[in-house]
């Protein structure tokens, strides 16, 4: 078991885990706090993301359930991690985001497209 | 912008907040609407001409005198955002929400889709509208009775003043009066500097690289392309790190922005923060990721 016990959740229960992780981060983000505060954060949102992936069929697409949500860094966080597996969908709500010029959050979003399909591709980790 | 531009944006902000802003609209603007339309209703600068018959807060009510929509509610209803401090006093104005309205030619609710567009479009669609928690506040945040302590609350109290100015508009009596409140706490225009600078529009690079190195512009700060950390000093030595080519005066919130996004895991960079994934990468990629984050920050053109 893992030490944030993702591996014993329900889907269901990880995108809750997600949303919150991701409202915190936001608000860690936008508030100025420690950036070894955000990052803590995001690295616990990315073992989602992981723990996600490794379930049979890649459960990330279950991330696009989380796209209506009010918070945009839930949206955001959410998009970018299923944006391999649910292109279509995720996309849209990223640019949207992007396009919203509610920085940072749309900063962060407009890079995390450049590096899926953009100019920066080339440099985008796989 | 240039500046021709920013003081046309400017004159045509401040003259639909003129109180004789009415002036301005055509005396046949009713033969552009629906029949029987009411032209005050669609022309907000119309609705406040004044007018003796206009619904009044009864007297010994805290708002009595001032302006109201009728249902009880004062049309003055603007919070105390500077209460720690005293009251600053920001007039006979109509409640902030409606000062939306001041900018607004289109109709938003009546009908004239059928008839003469007389300005730009409204945004259609199912959008945040304004309010929403995407948007930036409707209030001015509340002005703190001291000067806030650098870090945080400094940064968090400028940029949310930012959001509000911006909406406002830079040159507004509205921000006018909420730069004089700040500026009982802000001795030194540091945080209204910071606040004014973060609306800048996107400039080209050679625009922002026209003052770099000469005497400190306040709200502005000299950023590095390719970030200055010792790696790339090492890697780069210090002629091109600060070479002028490699600075760009921008925006103090930006600057800050900026470089937390540089210091943000990313999954993208394999859960690195973009600084540690660049360390060994060359000087053309540091500057190709660079520069693409001034353009997504709203800095660069």
């Amino acid at each position: 078991m893992s030490k944030s016990g993702f591996s014993q959740m329900r889907v269901a229960e990880l995108l809750r885990r997600h949303a919150e992780l991701s409202i915190e981060q936001g608000r860690a983000l936008e508030g100025f706090s420690s950036m070894a505060k955000v990052n803590r954060l995001l690295q616990k949102i990315f073992e989602i993301n992981a723990e996600l992936k490794s379930r049979p069929g890649d459960q990330r697409r279950a991330l696009t359930e989380l796209f209506s949500n009010p918070d945009p860094w839930v949206r955001f966080n959410a998009a970018s991690a299923a944006l391999d597996v649910a292109t279509a969908e995720a996309r849209p709500v990223i640019q949207q985001i992007a396009d919203s010029q509610n920085y940072p959050v749309a900063g962060h979003a407009g890079m995390c497209l450049s590096l899926f399909d953009g100019e920066l591709s080339d440099l985008r980790v796989r | 912008m240039s500046a021709g531009e920013d003081a046309y944006a400017r004159a045509q902000q401040t003259r639909w907040m003129r109180p004789d802003a009415h002036r301005w609209i055509r005396p046949d603007a009713a033969r552009f609407l629906k029949p029987g339309t009411d032209p005050a209703s669609v022309y907000p600068a119309l609705e406040r001409k004044y007018s003796p018959n206009q619904p009044r807060v009864p007297a010994g009510n805290p708002d009595g005198g001032q302006w109201t929509d009728g249902d009880g509610s004062s049309g003055a209803s603007v919070p105390n955002s500077t209460q720690p401090m005293g009251n600053i006093d920001f007039g006979d104005l109509p409640s902030f929400s409606d000062l939306f309205a001041l900018f607004q030619i289109t109709p938003s609710e009546i009908d004239n889709s059928d008839y003469t567009q007389l300005a730009g479009d409204v945004p259609e669609g199912d959008g945040p509208g304004i309010g929403h928690n995407e948007g930036p506040p409707l209030e001015p945040p509340e002005i703190p009775a001291e000067t806030p302590k650098r870090g945080g609350d400094w940064m968090q109290f400028a940029r949310s003043a930012a959001g509000w100015v911006k909406l406002v508009g830079r040159y507004s009596p509205y921000a006018d009066a909420f730069f004089g409140a700040v500026k009982q706490i802000d001795e030194t225009n540091e945080i209204i500097n910071t606040i004014k600078s973060a609306n800048d529009p996107p400039r080209t690079l050679e625009e922002l690289q026209t003052r770099v190195g000469l005497p400190a512009d306040g709200g502005y700060h000299d950023h590095h392309i390719v970030n200055q950390h010792a790696g790339n000093r090492s890697l780069f030595g210090d002629r091109a790190v600060d070479s002028r080519s490699n600075q760009a005066r921008i925006p103090v919130l930006k600057h800050i922005e900026i470089s937390r996004w540089y210091a943000t895991r990313n999954e993208g960079f394999g859960g690195l923060t973009p600084r540690d994934y660049l360390r060994d990468k060359s000087w053309e990629e540091q500057t190709k990721i660079g520069l693409y984050i001034m353009k997504r920050e709203g800095v660069l053109k």
